[in-house]
């Protein structure tokens, strides 16, 4: 009896094995394969807008014969056909899992990027990627990477985002701004040169899907400082010089100096007084401050910053130079910033996300009432703190 | 087993004279007819089975008495005549028997037919080798010292190593025609009767032939028969086997191999070699957790690489890609038959490594690794990459200390190799979830196989992925039952403030 009942438990356990087995062998019909030498794999992909249709510009590096990039075209009415149309152009099939980088071509992004966007976001099986908009057509853009090698986009924004200043953005950024309401999307910038060279060209600040305002490399980092966490970058300032020749006359020794300096000026290019400071890491702080009617964001500043090639008439090593060194930078700072924030309201578009601050402040939430209202009427205090960390190697 | 039984009574029933008749058919039996003074004195044995110089010098020469007066009445008499240590007197056939073709004498007097004396003068020593070094368990720090064949050298080894009354060896006879010495090594005191009980009804269970080996053993008495895992540790270091008992474990040895197997053994001790005690234990730590990543390297990377390169081209690096593809632009397969290519041909070159003598062997090792892997890649059957992939996961399959735990690793490969091809990703974590579940049910005498991790034993831990320090390691593990938990006490260090001379 008993062993009967073993005998049966072990053919029960063999035919759930069987069975589990069949289901696998089910499942795998499912499972489509994607012999990676076999495909069409892109990482860079222009979307432009072109007589109403929506055309795309694929860059696919050919690995397997010496590495050259072909670009292949096509144009439709939605991104899914746009997608199947690509591969018709192609010996192999074009698949999207290893995409990089999105380029938006200027009438694109003009138009409104919602419907691109919305079909990336469900697609499994693309990754973290990064989204750049330009000025020009894509399609120009995807061309002119033809002889670069395949991720040269992809790594070029990369590193900009890493110690050049450019602030930072993929899918996840994009997408919590697009549905998020009291921010809205900011993408890099790029664009050729007048040398054909690929360069970041500042920030786009979208309203809404649409693009609507580009600013400047220079704004950007000063975005950046106030929004990322990473704040590597170089920012570069020119003092005053009415401060400066005000310092010239104190002492005589500094008057023979400044004369050799002012020969020297004369005869080396670029400007005495404008350098660059490094900026090394930092906090920044935004905070609401409500007075009945009145709102005003306050913007803390920590950074600290390492010095190279200051103006030859400033000693650093002396207290009343370093405090103005310091101070003055601090103003520039500050001021800078509160143009690009004054700049950035005028065009009704709020990157910051003072929408989010505010929402999370106020009982009541209305992204409309606020962007009509509110918004146009804050006011905007900066304080910046810099920390002199490194100043080079004195004589 | 009706069979068995028969043949187990015939035996018994045998008489001396039957005894004599089935021996006299074989030739190498002699039986010589001596006299001491009056007595009539008959001594059978195996001519190939005795040592011809003892038996001359201390046996045959001591039986020709000067003393006249000397009456030999019974065995005792006799026994008292020679200068030899190993008799006893005994009425048993069964026993004569054993004796008789183990290489003892049997001497019958006259004057009493019904008791024999056993003399042991057998050459056991011949034919064996006199050299133990540990070849197949190689060690650079410690001793070099393996067990060899035959089974009272090996315990005159673990008693030297031993010094202890606590260490008990207890003996049993297997096998229907081999009648090996089987012996069960505990410390008494310290390892779990529970263990011991086990393990003695196991082996007195056993109905088998011939016993080949102590792996044979191992296999008959295992808790599941249908695993590919080891569950007994089986190792020809006498450190090793030393370190088991000493921990609680259960040692068996086989006359004839000088490998023994020790248990209840959990998935961790296969991983354990003895240089993690000779070093440091910092070193220690980082080599054995080297091991164990060598193993999920070994089992997995092969898998992984046709999962990826046939299903999720999106995992790969952005920078990986290029070389990837590049490296398998002119291969004709799809990557699981690559990959099965490669590996059968490493499998071919060691299992005719093993076979060939050493010296070809090592020669045809490197000849067939780099030229063979060289001219794959060149006519293009195989990628660069997954020849690296291949090559690394059999080097790191290699690095277990114990062989048939990497055997099982190689096996296993397989398994997930093919699971890879049909299902990618899901098939590998499949066939993890199995062979998890798998681990999770196997018992090594009982024990789990898988503690400390299932159920979790945290102290045990200081001595699983890691060696600590001796500091931590003084317990021995829970899961063994010892009777005795404590291994060697630990004292404190009195800090005290000292100036800086007292460095």
């Amino acid at each position: 009896m008993n062993s009967m009942k073993a005998s049966y438990m072990k053919s029960k356990f063999i035919i759930s094995i069987i069975v589990s087995l069949v289901f696998c062998t089910l499942l795998s019909g499912c499972v489509p394969r994607s012999i990676i030498d076999e495909l069409g794999i892109t990482h860079t992909i222009g979307i432009d807008e072109e007589n109403g249709k929506l055309t795309a510009t694929v860059l696919y590096p050919n690995y397997t014969n010496s590495n050259k990039s072909s670009v292949i075209k096509t144009a439709a009415d939605n991104p899914s056909t746009l997608k199947s149309n690509l591969g018709h152009k192609s010996q192999s099939q074009i698949v999207l899992g290893q995409i990089r980088t999105f380029v938006f071509g200027d009438s694109y992004s003009k138009a409104g990027i919602s419907r691109v966007l919305e079909t990336i976001c469900k697609d499994a099986t693309i990754g973290n990627i990064t989204f750049v908009v330009s000025d020009l057509k894509a399609e120009d853009i995807i061309r002119g990477l033809k002889t670069a090698p395949p991720l040269y986009l992809s790594h070029l924004l990369e590193t900009s985002v890493l110690h050049e200043g450019t602030p930072e953005t993929n899918i996840h950024t994009l997408v919590s701004q697009y549905y998020g309401s009291g921010i809205d999307i900011y993408l890099p910038n790029i664009s050729f040169d007048n040398d054909k060279q690929l360069i970041i060209n500042g920030l786009t600040i979208f309203k809404g899907e649409k693009s609507k305002l580009t600013i400047s490399n220079k704004e950007a980092f000063l975005f950046k400082l106030m929004n990322d966490k990473n704040k590597s970058g170089y920012y570069d300032i020119t003092l005053p010089i009415k401060d400066n020749q005000k310092e010239k006359d104190d002492k005589q020794q500094k008057q023979h100096n400044d004369k050799k300096q002012g020969d020297q000026s004369e005869k080396r290019p670029g400007n005495e007084n404008n350098f660059a400071l490094k900026s090394l890491y930092g906090k920044h702080k935004i905070t609401l401050h409500k007075k009945g009617d009145e709102n005003t964001i306050n913007m803390n500043l920590t950074l600290n910053v390492e010095l190279k090639g200051i103006p030859e008439s400033i000693h650093i090593e002396k207290k009343e130079d370093y405090e103005y060194l310091k101070k003055t930078m601090e103003k520039i700072i500050a001021k800078d910033t509160e143009t690009l924030l004054k700049k950035l309201q005028q065009n009704e578009v709020d990157p910051f996300g003072f929408g989010i601050i505010y929402r999370s402040e106020s009982k009541e939430w209305n992204e409309k009432e606020f962007y009509q209202t509110i918004y146009p009427k804050m006011k905007f205090s900066v304080k910046t703190e810099l920390i002199l960390r490194q100043l080079g190697v004195g004589e | 087993m009706e069979l068995g039984g028969h043949i187990m009574v015939d035996q018994n029933t045998l008489t001396f004279e039957e005894l004599m008749t089935l021996a006299k058919k074989s030739r190498d039996f002699s039986q010589i007819e001596n006299r001491v003074n009056e007595t009539k004195v008959l001594i059978s044995y195996f001519s190939t089975l005795v040592n011809h110089e003892l038996m001359q010098t201390s046996f045959l020469s001591n039986l020709n008495v000067k003393d006249e007066n000397l009456k030999i009445k019974s065995l005792k008499d006799l026994q008292e005549l020679l200068p030899l240590s190993e008799m006893s007197i005994t009425k048993d056939l069964s026993e004569i028997e054993n004796k008789l073709y183990k290489g003892q004498l049997i001497v019958q007097i006259e004057n009493d037919t019904s008791e024999f004396l056993l003399i042991n003068i057998n050459s056991c020593q011949t034919g064996l080798r006199q050299f133990n070094d540990s070849e197949n368990e190689f060690s650079v720090v410690g001793p070099k010292m393996g067990f060899v064949e035959d089974i009272d050298t090996n315990m005159n080894l673990l008693r030297r190593k031993i010094n202890s009354p606590k260490l008990v060896i207890e003996e049993i006879l297997i096998g229907s025609l081999s009648k090996t010495r089987v012996m069960i090594v505990y410390m008494d005191g310290i390892t779990s009767e529970q263990h011991i009980n086990t393990v003695r009804e196991r082996l007195a269970d056993i109905d088998i032939d011939i016993v080949w080996d102590t792996s044979l053993l191992d296999q008959v008495i295992r808790d599941n028969q249908n695993t590919p895992f080891p569950l007994y540790l089986s190792t020809e270091r006498i450190d090793r086997i030393t370190y088991t008992i000493v921990s609680g474990q259960i040692a068996i040895f086989s006359d004839g191999t000088p490998y023994a197997i020790s248990g209840p053994s959990t998935l961790f001790d296969f991983f354990i070699s003895p240089e993690d005690y000779y070093l440091n234990w910092v070193l220690g730590s980082f080599f054995r957790f080297i091991r164990i990543m060598g193993v999920f390297f070994s089992i997995f990377t092969s898998s992984i690489y046709v999962a990826v390169l046939t299903f999720h081209y999106e995992v790969i690096p952005k920078d990986l890609l290029g070389p990837l593809i590049e490296s398998r632009a002119n291969v004709p397969f799809p990557p699981i038959l690559e990959v099965i290519f490669l590996e059968l041909t490493i499998e071919l070159l060691r299992e005719a490594g093993a076979r060939l003598p050493t010296k070809v062997g090592q020669t045809l090792g490197i000849v067939g690794g780099i030229v063979i892997g060289q001219a794959a890649v060149a006519a293009a059957l195989t990628s660069n990459i997954l020849l690296i992939i291949v090559a690394l996961s059999a080097l790191s399959s290699f690095t277990t200390p114990i062989f048939v735990m990497s055997n099982t690793i190689r096996v296993l490969r397989f398994v997930f190799i093919i699971l890879a091809s049909f299902l990618g990703g899901l098939g590998i974590i499949l066939g993890f979830v199995f062979l998890l579940a798998h681990l999770f049910r196997l018992k090594s005498f009982g024990t789990p196989y898988l503690v400390p991790l299932y159920p979790f034993r945290r102290n045990a831990l200081a001595d699983s992925f890691i060696r600590s320090s001796f500091k931590f390691i003084n317990k021995r593990p829970e899961y063994l039952r010892p009777r005795d938990p404590l291994k060697y006490g630990v004292k404190k260090k009195k800090k005290t403030k000292g100036d800086l001379s007292d460095e």
